[in-house]
């Protein structure tokens, strides 16, 4: 069964076909969950309660497509991220002098694997990464991003050009370790 | 231009592939699943329910609070400086010590009575001296002649000497006799509780268990201040 049928059958109901849906997306959902909140523990939460809503309102969903599911899902998660932050963090950051944009470190972020990026991204601190994967990664802009985290412009703006600038730091600071690591 | 866009965007695929992170991956995925198939089909809980049965309960006791504090009836509290009270004799024979002392009660009537007695009231110098206890019928006989207008409750008929019989007489209403309390003949007076000095203060009539404790007459003749606790039993 592929996903579209699946989504007919989950949303007449079919716990089967619900739990194929889970399972099809889980992984992908989780990771999606992770980038944004630190603990594996919270992800998991926030994976079940974004699934209990998708489910939940399937049957007001208008099936576009197999990538439509899973913009649709993603969606869901990155809601129920940024409602877990909000409950715990507040995102009313200071607004600041807007700086000069600075390019994203990409070549170097190709060097390393999969895990490290996410270890460098999960490392940083709550603002920074929020306003990072939202952009940089979903692809929203900074209008966008200030009305979902409820913050002026500029200061999604700096927010994430700070991230970036720590995001070059961790790196070279991964660099030199790794060059350390090869001298010896 | 879209090959440096496309190599740096290789890391952003990364990051979606499931394949990359091994430490990522869901571990007990049927687990996670009965979880939220389990949320899924819950019962909804009737919390609207609850409130209701809450908010009943709530309404029942400040129903209950307000009949107990608004039907708290205002007793008709006896006034000690006017007593209404109905003077019984008993037979004569068997009551030869409290009768044995007329001049004694001639005087507490002298003293409690006013001077300005309305007709057809108790002159204290034809009162008839007791000195013997046969002559009591005589006495009372006397006394009722003398009194026309008072109400003569008797099971005894005045000719049957031999059997004399309880007699209720009635006083008129305008005499005024002073009553005698226990507290008066020796009684020990009974320490004011919280609750009679809290009456004395306030003013306000209490009723405790047994007792009934009378606020303080002001202006009267007998007020001393204090607060009288009589028993319910008590005839006074």
């Amino acid at each position: 069964m592929d996903i579209s049928e699946l989504t007919r059958e989950a949303k007449k109901g079919s716990a089967a076909a619900q739990k194929c849906l889970f399972d099809l997306l889980s992984d992908k959902m989780m990771l999606v969950c992770r980038r944004y909140v630190k603990s594996y523990e919270d992800s998991e939460e926030i994976l079940l309660d974004g699934f209990y809503k998708f489910f939940k309102n399937l049957s007001s969903f208008n099936y576009h497509g197999e990538a439509s599911v899973y913009a649709w899902l993603k969606k869901i998660m990155i809601n129920e991220c940024l409602m877990f932050l909000r409950s715990k963090h507040s995102f009313i950051i200071a607004t600041e002098q807007q700086p000069e944009e600075i390019p994203l470190p990409g070549d170097a972020l190709n060097k390393l694997s999969a895990s490290e990026i996410l270890n460098l991204i999960i490392e940083l601190p709550v603002g920074y990464r929020t306003v990072f994967n939202l952009h940089v990664i979903e692809g929203f802009t900074h209008k966008e991003i200030s009305r979902m985290l409820n913050i002026a412009e500029g200061t999604s703006k700096s927010q994430l050009n700070k991230a970036k600038l720590l995001l070059q730091k961790n790196l070279i600071k991964n660099d030199n370790e790794y060059a350390r690591q090869q001298s010896k | 231009m879209s090959m440096q866009d496309n190599s740096q965007n290789n890391w952003k695929i990364l990051l979606e592939d499931p394949q990359c992170f091994q430490d990522e991956i869901l571990n007990d995925k049927n687990e996670l699943w009965e979880r939220i198939h389990h949320k899924l089909h819950k019962k909804p809980q009737h919390k609207v329910l609850t409130w209701y049965w809450m908010a009943a309960c709530l309404l029942i006791i400040t129903i209950a609070l307000v009949a107990v504090f608004t039907t708290n009836e205002k007793k008709d509290y006896k006034v000690v400086s006017s007593p209404s009270f109905v003077k019984t004799l008993k037979p004569v024979g068997t009551q030869n010590s409290s009768i044995a002392t007329p001049k004694k009660s001639e005087n507490i009537l002298s003293q409690s009575t006013p001077k300005s007695h309305t007709a057809g009231s108790i002159e204290k110098n034809n009162l008839p001296e007791l000195k013997k206890s046969g002559e009591s019928k005589n006495i009372i006989d006397s006394i009722i002649s003398q009194l026309p207008q008072l109400a003569i409750t008797s099971t005894a008929t005045a000719n049957d000497s031999s059997t004399l019989k309880p007699m209720a007489i009635a006083p008129p209403s305008k005499k005024k006799l002073r009553v005698v309390h226990l507290n008066e003949i020796g009684q020990p007076v009974e320490e004011p509780t919280v609750n009679n000095r809290f009456a004395e203060k306030h003013g306000i009539g209490w009723r405790i268990i047994n007792a009934e404790i009378y606020n303080p007459v002001y202006g009267s003749s007998t007020n001393n201040g204090l607060l009288l606790i009589k028993p319910r039993t008590s005839s006074n």
